[in-house]
């Protein structure tokens, strides 16, 4: 806003606006980031919270270059709630979900849950966050969360490999495993209905629902969600939010990040607004209009509201 | 953009089919080299066949190659499914052997059945920590372990010689090797429970190279370690994401996969040399990543192409003394076609093998229509 004369806009690979500086504000330019589209209407009541079961304290992370993504961010997740966090991709979510799940070292700060501290150094952290009720559906399901060359069955028990559930000692009971991907398989309605066939060969809504199913029928205190219907068709986004809003009143603490705005608005009782690797602000969902939510995203506050003008003047006295 | 509409071979066709039609063009074009340098291709084909099965001397000695290939084999299967390439199968065989003559020496009067277990354990443990070590390297430092395994291979090979020369070789021998073992602490040879087999060297340790085979299968796809590390092997991110300690499972992976190249160590030294050597290991480390590959990382397959490069070089060894004009290199020259065919070329004959069973089976012939006007359509 201080420097251009012209402002273009770039939503989804496409140029959408180009406006004159001076012709235009924040507000509009916030909307034409965000766009706009059809509300999704997800059927729930108002959230009852209770006990705070996630915490995390003054969290610095990371990524791989060295470079710091998260910056000592502090919020809390309680039961019964869902807890969206917004933001432009790229600002750091990513890298909190990997911390908090145990993915990703953290290089200072404290995850709890219910008042627990996680131990999540070393590489095998998001193993100790299961163990403690910590379940985690990530981002990219193709990356992350499955082995597309492996069949159904053996992706239906990811991580949590080690349940005595699937046999004895270190043998590994497939007959057992496969028997309960096959209840999974009912329970969550995943076509094929096969839980041989390879995992690369379900559609993006039904890998998605293997994860979900996997991580949800754990029966976890604390649920995060990254992106959870990102490549996903219409049906199966109905029925992914309808079972998180199921595990919200079953009284679980959720987080959800996810960069669809429509999403986090739709689904969340409270939005925490992420920018540049720290918590900009909160809002309610209920009254928090997109534009408020778009300028937060692109990182202006109120508290922050003079700084443009500030920049602006010096700009003009040199 | 016809290769998206051919649909993928059936698996008896993948796993029988393709393997045996690249063998017989490795063959064929071996037979081809024959025939350039002036000889009869057949005759050197019987002559290979022959003297790797035509009487239970050959066959015993094609056997007792096999052995060493099925360990070394199996050592870069068990590696390559967690994703790790295991070059040092040479390098871990031979140091393993000090672990054997360790052992083997001061029980040497023991009986065999007693001595066996503990040949095992030592060469098993020695073996290991040569694979350990790159696997912890990779591990903890992120040194590759295809860098760190070659290297290994010249450190155990100098440790070797210091080892015979200036330790274990008794006073007043000149040879580099160590005192024999007394007969007492032999392995057993089979041709002293099966007559037809004579006095060849192979031994009961093909009996531990089928118990590990079985173990291998077990392990790979029946245990939970064993799941974990073809999880690794597949996506080494998903399995952070599930927590399971990428680094655990490279190094204890490399250390059963040194364990298992170890193993050529009692064959070669408690079951057909008696002694420490030189070089008793002849590469069969190498041998090992060719025997994997066509062997699909699977025991059976490795079994298979074990027996297979066992008679290539028990039948080659004979190609000599039947054929003047045909030297024991020539065999290297088959097993390099053979590796080549099976091994690198291995889906060369797959794009026209799909074509005549699209052309056989009506259904997926009118499925590939289906796809193809769907795609001029849009």
């Amino acid at each position: 806003m201080a420097i251009t004369d012209y402002v273009s806009v770039m939503r989804q690979g496409a140029m959408v606006d180009t406006l004159k500086t001076s012709e235009t504000n924040p507000e509009q330019l916030a909307e034409l980031m965000v766009g706009r589209r059809v509300l999704l209407r997800v059927e729930k009541t108002a959230a009852k919270p209770g006990d705070t079961f996630l915490s995390v304290e003054n969290l610095v992370v990371k990524d791989d270059l060295g470079v710091t993504r998260v910056k000592d961010v502090s919020f809390t997740v309680r039961a019964g709630e869902i807890v969206g966090i917004a933001g432009v991709a790229g600002n750091g979510q990513s890298e909190l979900l990997e911390s908090i799940s145990g993915m990703r070292d953290q290089t200072s700060g404290i995850v709890r849950l219910k008042g627990t501290p996680l131990s999540l150094e070393g590489d095998d952290g998001a193993h100790r966050a299961r163990k403690a009720g910590l379940a985690h559906v990530p981002e990219d399901r193709q990356r992350m969360g499955l082995i597309t060359a492996f069949e159904e069955w053996e992706n239906a028990m990811l991580g949590y490999e080690d349940d005595p559930a699937y046999g004895k000692g270190i043998i590994l009971d497939s007959a057992a495993a496969q028997a309960e991907a096959r209840e999974r398989i009912k329970k969550f309605d995943i076509r094929p209905a096969n839980e041989r066939l390879k995992t690369a060969n379900f559609s993006g809504g039904n890998q998605q629902k293997i994860v979900l199913a996997r991580e949800m029928e754990r029966n976890p205190d604390v649920l995060i969600v990254g992106q959870p219907t990102r490549g996903v068709d219409i049906g199966a986004i109905e029925f992914i939010h309808n079972q998180i809003i199921k595990m919200r009143d079953a009284g679980k603490a959720i987080l959800v990040v996810s960069v669809e705005l429509d999403e986090i608005r739709s689904l969340a009782d409270r939005i925490l607004v992420m920018f540049d690797g720290q918590i900009v602000g909160e809002a309610d969902p209920a009254t928090a209009t997109e534009g408020e939510l778009g300028l937060m995203m692109a990182g202006v506050t109120d508290k922050k509201a003079a700084a443009p003008a500030r920049v602006a003047a010096q700009g003009q006295g040199s | 953009m016809s290769s998206a509409i051919l649909k993928p071979l059936p698996r008896w066709a993948d796993v029988v089919l393709l393997p045996i039609l690249n063998l017989a063009l490795a063959f064929i074009v071996s037979g081809l080299v024959v025939l350039a340098i002036g000889q009869d291709p057949l005759a050197a084909l019987n002559a290979i066949v022959t003297g790797a099965f035509g009487n239970g001397y050959n066959f015993g000695y094609t056997l007792y190659y096999s052995t060493n290939f099925m360990f070394t084999g199996l050592a870069v299967a068990v590696a390559a499914h967690a994703g790790l390439f295991n070059i040092g199968g040479n390098g871990q065989a031979y140091i393993a052997g000090l672990g054997v003559i360790a052992v083997a020496l001061p029980l040497q009067f023991l009986p065999w059945w007693i001595t066996f277990p503990i040949a095992i354990v030592a060469g098993a443990a020695v073996g290991g920590l040569w694979g350990f070590i790159p696997g912890w390297l990779q591990a903890k430092r992120g040194s590759h372990v295809v860098i760190t395994t070659i290297m290994f291979n010249f450190i155990a090979a100098a440790i070797m010689v210091y080892m015979v020369v200036n330790v274990l070789r008794p006073a007043g021998i000149l040879a580099p090797e160590s005192a024999m073992i007394a007969p007492e602490g032999r392995m057993p040879k089979l041709g002293a429970f099966i007559p037809w087999f004579k006095n060849t060297d192979v031994n009961f340790t093909l009996v531990l190279a089928l118990v590990c085979l079985v173990g291998a299968y077990i392990l790979i796809w029946h245990t939970r370690f064993g799941f974990a590390m073809r999880a690794l092997g597949q996506n080494p991110t998903a399995t952070r994401y599930a927590g399971m300690s990428n680094s655990r499972i490279i190094m204890i992976v490399m250390t059963m996969s040194g364990a298992l190249a170890g193993m050529v160590a009692v064959n070669q030294v408690v079951g057909v040399q008696y002694r420490l050597v030189l070089d008793y290991v002849a590469d069969a480390g190498f041998v090992g990543i060719a025997v994997a590959l066509m062997g699909r990382n699977h025991p059976v397959g490795i079994l298979l192409a074990a027996v297979l490069f066992g008679a290539l070089y028990q039948g080659g060894n004979e190609l000599q003394y039947v054929i003047p004009g045909l030297s024991k290199e020539m065999v290297v020259v088959i097993q390099a076609l053979v590796i080549l065919f099976t091994g690198a070329m291995e889906g060369l004959f797959r794009p026209g093998l799909q074509r005549i069973f699209m052309t056989l089976s009506p259904q997926q012939k009118a499925g590939a229509i289906e796809a193809n006007s769907v795609k001029s359509g849009s």
